[in-house]
């Protein structure tokens, strides 16, 4: 018996064994729910994590700015399951020169390229998915607080301002629908994406001291369990919201 | 029976060779990842969690991150490899 006994979900963002995406994976199945699993580039190594999970699932390839992918989306998903009750954002990209102190200097492509990725993404992907959640579903998206501007986090930061926005107003257009669209504000967490940030350190230096509760930065159990949570029927009037799994950070100030 | 080092080496240039494409006379134990053979980080991902699977044990990150030729990971997969029944 578990809290996703008989949902079936979607999964993006599984790169690494340390990707959040694949630990919100191993987490679903362990809490009883059916996986399909998208994948972006890399799709041999993303096949091989797929087989770490405790049961092996499919993986389609999807790039969340190619048109075409997400037009096919929809149709590849229902060759697995018969519909969709929940899925999970855990895609986000920005190129080196919009991260790690460069601010002032970003360019508009580069710049666009990231909101394209990390937040506008939100929508292509949920809207790919909708026709198959016909009777509602749960969206989680993953998030790092876009509430103040950080250290060499620039850019990223300001398309995470935007995926917060894209959230609620997903939750605002699709409620109607029964689809409750949430975000999870994790902590810093060491995954591919987390390393490919210049400076990256600056914040895993002191994030488990700044926070109330301690913070482990490689472990994203937390994480995945309030993305599993949210996706389950445990949070049924609760939409276009943010949940912060960060140690207690985002709450308090020093 | 473990492996031995030339057995290794083998079976890492199959790899290298097989998920990111370097051609089978560019790998010779000293060559660099980064510079000699120009593999970027998630190729060497790719690489290594193919050699995980391969020899069937994990290698955590940080000693991950201290490998930069190819006659490293020979070495660490020689030290760490699990005894294996003979085949
Ligand atoms: N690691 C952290 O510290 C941290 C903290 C808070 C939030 N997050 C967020 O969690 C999410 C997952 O990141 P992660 O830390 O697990 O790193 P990760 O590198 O494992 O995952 C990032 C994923 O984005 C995918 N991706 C990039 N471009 C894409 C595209 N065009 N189409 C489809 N997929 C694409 C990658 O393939 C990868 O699977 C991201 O949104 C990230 O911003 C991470």
């Amino acid at each position: 018996m578990g809290i996703l006994d008989g949902k079936r979900i979607l999964v993006t963002g599984v790169l690494t064994d340390a990707s959040i995406g694949f630990h919100v994976a191993k987490l679903a199945q362990q809490e009883g729910a059916t996986l399909v699993l998208t994948g972006f580039g890399r799709m041999s190594l993303v096949e091989r994590i797929a087989k770490r999970l405790p049961e092996a699932a499919p993986v389609i390839e999807l790039d969340v700015t190619n048109a075409e992918q997400l037009d096919g989306l929809a149709g590849k998903v229902a060759e697995h399951v018969d519909g969709l009750d929940g899925v999970v954002h855990s895609i986000g990209f920005a190129p080196q020169t919009a991260m790690g102190g460069n601010f002032m200097n970003t360019g508009w492509d580069d710049v666009a390229t990231a909101v394209q990725i990390s937040a506008y993404s939100l929508k292509s992907l949920t809207a790919a998915c909708l026709p198959l959640m016909k009777n509602g579903g749960s969206v989680v998206g993953l998030d790092f607080d876009a509430t103040q501007a950080w250290p060499v986090y620039d850019w990223m930061g300001v398309a995470k301002a935007g995926l917060e926005s894209t959230a609620r107003y997903l939750a605002k257009y699709l409620g109607p629908d029964g689809v409750r669209v949430n975000l999870v504000a994790a902590g810093p967490l060491k995954t591919m994406a987390a390393k490919s940030i210049p400076g990256f350190e600056e914040f895993t230096n002191v994030w488990p001291d700044k926070a109330p509760l301690g913070w482990d930065v490689a472990d994203p159990e937390p994480t995945a369990k309030a993305c599993v949570a949210l996706l389950s029927d445990w949070f049924p009037a609760t939409t276009g919201e943010i949940v912060h799994v960060d140690g207690g950070v985002h709450a308090v100030g020093g | 029976m473990s492996l031995n080092q030339q057995q290794i080496f083998e079976a890492v240039a199959q790899i290298l060779t097989k998920t990111v494409g370097v051609p089978r006379d560019a790998i010779a134990p000293g060559k660099t990842l980064k510079e000699d053979l120009e593999i970027d980080s998630l190729d060497t991902v790719e690489v290594l969690v193919a050699a995980e699977d391969d020899f069937g044990f994990r290698i955590p990150d940080e000693d991950a991150a201290a490998m930069t030729t190819i006659q490293d990971i020979v070495d660490y997969v020689y030290e760490h490899q699990p005894e294996r029944a003979v085949s």
